[in-house]
């Protein structure tokens, strides 16, 4: 399953972090420095496997399974609320 | 019954029971009977054995509740409230804020961290109390400004075995009721600032009671952006706006985090940091020493 940002959610970026505020349930997200970064590469379509491999060439020093599991944590989070869909 | 309160001449409508008792919890703020002229701003409706508090500001526009003492503390935070609805760009943090120096100190925590207590172990030292539980925020051409909304200062009994010296005597002196674990004070009219009286913000100051020596550090930005907009109500204002107020307050002002265990040492790095000598050097003294 392929995953995509949201294009009507707006964004505001604060030093590293970003923010967030969906306009359907005018609720605002603070997204720390993986969020954002997962954000920002979901502005293409995505899927698990392809972001797990985008984050190990981007954090080499990072454990490829530890990169797997708060990838599929900080995913399933902005799916659950809406931010991120899952697109063809 | 009609009231119309402030200088704002914001419309009340409830009971003279409830009325009589408002003057506990604004403070600055007239009062006076009026004649129905218009839709409230807030009002009590009898419902039950209790008051059901109309406001745009309350959670789905209204709240039930009993006890006509109950009533009166939700219509003065309503009416601060829609005080501050009726300034352009205006947040409502919960924050203290208290006048050290040239400026105002705005503290800021989640629940328990000791923003009341600091606020009023510094207006035991003498210097000025603008909030001690929200405050009004606002962006005013690139100037942060808060402003004070009159509302009483309230202390958790009992205070803290680790209380500044000259405290408790501060809030036994200035208490007009005590009940369920609350004071509610009544401060001198040069000890808290009257209900729309703004000062220059000059440093967002995250609360972090986590024991050891006081120390005052910088914060992230962003963390003081989230703390400010989850706890800014924002009557008439989008979540988007409120962001946008508290991302530029934050570019403008400073943004620290005082980590600390004891109010009274707490205290006195603030004042040591933010400079200046009180606004009543006569009055203030905590821990034995003059400041």
């Amino acid at each position: 399953m392929r995953y995509r940002r949201r294009a009507d959610v707006s964004e505001t970026a604060v030093e590293e972090d970003l923010f967030l505020h969906d306009p359907l349930s005018r609720e605002l997200y603070h997204l720390d420095r993986t969020a954002r970064a997962l954000w920002t590469a979901l502005a293409e379509p995505h899927d698990l496997a392809g972001l797990t491999t985008l984050f190990a060439m981007a954090f080499p020093d990072a454990a490829s399974e530890r990169i797997g599991v708060d990838l599929e944590t900080t995913l399933a989070e902005l799916v659950g609320r809406g931010l991120v869909v899952s697109v063809p | 019954m009609f009231w119309r309160l402030g200088d704002a001449g914001l419309l009340v409508q409830c009971p003279e029971s409830i009325a009589s008792l408002l003057a506990m919890f604004l403070h600055g703020w007239s009062i006076a009977s009026a004649d129905s002229g218009g839709r409230p701003a807030v009002r009590a409706v009898s419902r039950g054995d209790g008051w059901r508090i109309e406001a745009h500001s309350l959670p789905r526009g209204g709240v039930d509740l009993t006890g006509d003492l109950a009533a009166a503390e939700l219509v003065a935070d309503a009416a601060a409230c829609e005080l501050v609805a009726s300034r352009e760009r205006t947040i409502l943090p919960h924050a203290a804020a208290v006048e050290i120096g040239h400026g105002a100190a705005l503290l800021l925590g989640d629940s328990g961290s000791g923003k009341s207590t600091l606020a009023l172990t510094l207006a035991a030292m003498g210097y000025r109390l603008i909030a001690d539980d929200r405050v009004g925020l606002a962006v005013e051409d690139g100037a942060v400004m808060a402003m004070a909304l009159g509302l009483a200062p309230k202390a958790r009994l009992p205070l803290p075995a680790a209380a500044a010296a000259g405290l408790p005597e501060f809030v036994k002196a200035r208490s007009v009721r005590a009940g369920n674990g609350v004071a509610v004070l009544k401060l001198a009219t040069d000890e808290q600032a009257p209900p729309g009286v703004q000062a220059p913000v000059r440093a967002f100051i995250r609360l972090d009671r986590r024991g050891g020596a006081a120390r005052l550090e910088a914060e992230s930005r962003a963390v003081i952006v989230r703390t400010l907009a989850e706890a800014a109500a924002a009557p008439g204002l989008t979540p988007e706006e409120v962001l946008a107020i508290a991302v530029a307050a934050t570019a403008a002002v400073p943004t620290c985090r005082l980590g600390y265990g004891e109010s009274d040492e707490a205290a006195r790095l603030l004042v040591e940091d933010l400079g200046s000598p009180s606004r009543r050097e006569e009055t203030c003294a905590i821990g034995g020493a003059r400041m």
